[in-house]
């Protein structure tokens, strides 16, 4: 038996009652759906007590770091001050360092400083300003210093048309991280694919340069796209990985290729999806624009790759 | 061995993976009924298919007739109908079999899912 605490709501947990049951016994509402351990709808963050492994599965790390757990998995074996899922995502004090126009002007290379923020590579954080108006950007590097964003500038954007004026040392709030676009480590033999379309890059750098500093071995195909060539960007860096690194492969599209050497014209899905049956044990990730990266999902999907080895980040651009 | 439930036989959790993987793909592939999946979220689904996959095969699940319903009345309302019902089960029944399971175990878990037609169908 244990004592649970969550919302205003204190019960006794009973013998092999998870803490999702016992907690709508007591009349809490807790937003749940499979009850499997598999959708986490009903994540929940222990404030205080012991969290049982079992209640923590298919958790990212910083989730399990701080407490989270599947209300519907766990069989508590202390008592546990829970709290909703929110409270993963406490509001972070950073700073602007530098805004650099990159490509053909229409992406901005964002640096600021949140000194409590960590992260895994390919996840993103919401920057908040001031005044409430908060977006979803990903991260494309590693914790250790300063968090680097790609953020493509929407005509009329609020975020990014103020981003694109802000003056270094600008404070900003941050909350975060989220995502699951993120390596999983312990498969050093399985090739990765990586595809993203403008800014979907920054996760997929953040990705890519996980796998390289977990000692990943294999092959990692990073397929990078925009609508004209001149749409791509950090072009130096990516043939500098590719060089520095034999397993990091670089393919370049564009649907207009605008004649540049190294830049296969076409749609990028469709030198990607003529790797599945080769690749088809990979792990796949999809980053870009919502429209496209959902229905490469199902394309990948449906071409024989597997749904729990594909990773999207699906990115939704609001012109206001 | 003859108490277990086809879920354990299969191997829990991780083979319900793979089974999603299968049933999935031949319901996305089926002209018939791929419709009522249009501009649905994968993962999401996945997730939902593998409650389904881990409740008929008598793995640890929370079914409820409610939300089965709950979750179909619009799909009714466009036209969903027995016979895209008798498609998913005979895709759920193809993708045990490729899984090795037996006939006669096939044909218990095709009566736990045609046990849930009444509330996918909203009658």
């Amino acid at each position: 038996m244990a004592r649970l605490v969550y919302d205003g709501v204190e019960v006794d947990s009973r013998d092999g009652e998870t803490v999702l049951e016992a907690l709508e016994r007591a009349g809490a509402v807790v937003p749940s759906s499979c009850r499997t351990g598999s959708c986490q709808t009903c994540l929940l963050q222990a404030v205080e007590g012991e969290v049982p492994r079992a209640a923590q599965v298919g958790l990212s790390p910083g989730m399990v770091a701080r407490g989270g757990l599947l209300a519907c998995r766990c069989l508590p074996s202390t008592d546990l001050m829970l709290g909703p899922a929110d409270a993963l995502s406490p509001s972070l004090a950073g700073t602007l360092r530098r805004i650099e126009a990159v490509g053909d002007g229409t992406v901005l290379r964002v640096w600021l400083t949140v000194p409590e923020l960590d992260w895994l590579g390919g996840q993103y954080i919401h920057l908040q300003r001031a005044d409430g108006l908060s977006r979803p950007y990903s991260i494309a590097n590693l914790p250790g210093g300063d968090v680097e964003l790609h953020v493509a500038i929407v005509p009329g954007g609020q975020m990014s048309g103020w981003l694109s004026e802000a003056a270094s040392g600008t404070d900003i709030q941050v909350r975060g991280p989220a995502g699951e676009c993120v390596y999983v480590s312990g498969e050093p033999d399985r090739p990765l694919v990586l595809a993203g379309l403008g800014t979907g890059l920054a996760p997929l750098l953040g990705v890519v340069r996980s796998a390289l500093a977990d000692g990943h071995t294999a092959d990692k195909h990073l397929f990078v796209g925009a609508r004209a060539a001149s749409g791509l960007y950090l072009l130096d860096e990516l043939q500098q990985l590719a060089a520095d690194e034999d397993s990091v492969h670089l393919h370049l599209g564009a649907l207009d290729a605008e004649g540049t050497e190294g830049v296969s014209e076409g749609k990028l899905e469709d030198h990607l999806l003529s790797q599945v049956q080769t690749l088809k044990p990979a792990r796949w990730y999809v980053c870009g624009a919502a429209p496209w990266v959902r229905s490469l999902q199902r394309r990948l999907f449906l071409a024989g790759a597997s749904l729990s080895r594909i990773h999207a980040d699906a990115f939704t651009t609001r012109s206001d | 061995m003859s108490n277990a439930s086809v879920y354990d036989q299969l191997g829990g959790s991780a083979a319900i993976d793979a089974a999603v993987d299968i049933f999935y793909r031949k319901v996305l592939s089926d002209d018939h009924i791929a419709p009522f999946f249009e501009g649905v979220d994968m993962m999401s689904q996945a997730a939902k298919q593998k409650s389904f996959l881990t409740m008929v095969t008598g793995g640890p699940n929370h079914y409820t007739g409610k939300d089965m319903r709950t979750a179909h009345a619009h799909l009714v309302k466009r036209g969903l109908t027995d016979s895209h019902f008798d498609h998913v089960v005979k895709h759920l029944g193809d993708t045990l079999a490729e899984l090795g399971v037996s006939a006669e175990l096939i044909a218990t878990v095709a009566s736990v899912a045609e046990s849930t037609r009444a509330d996918v169908l909203d009658r």
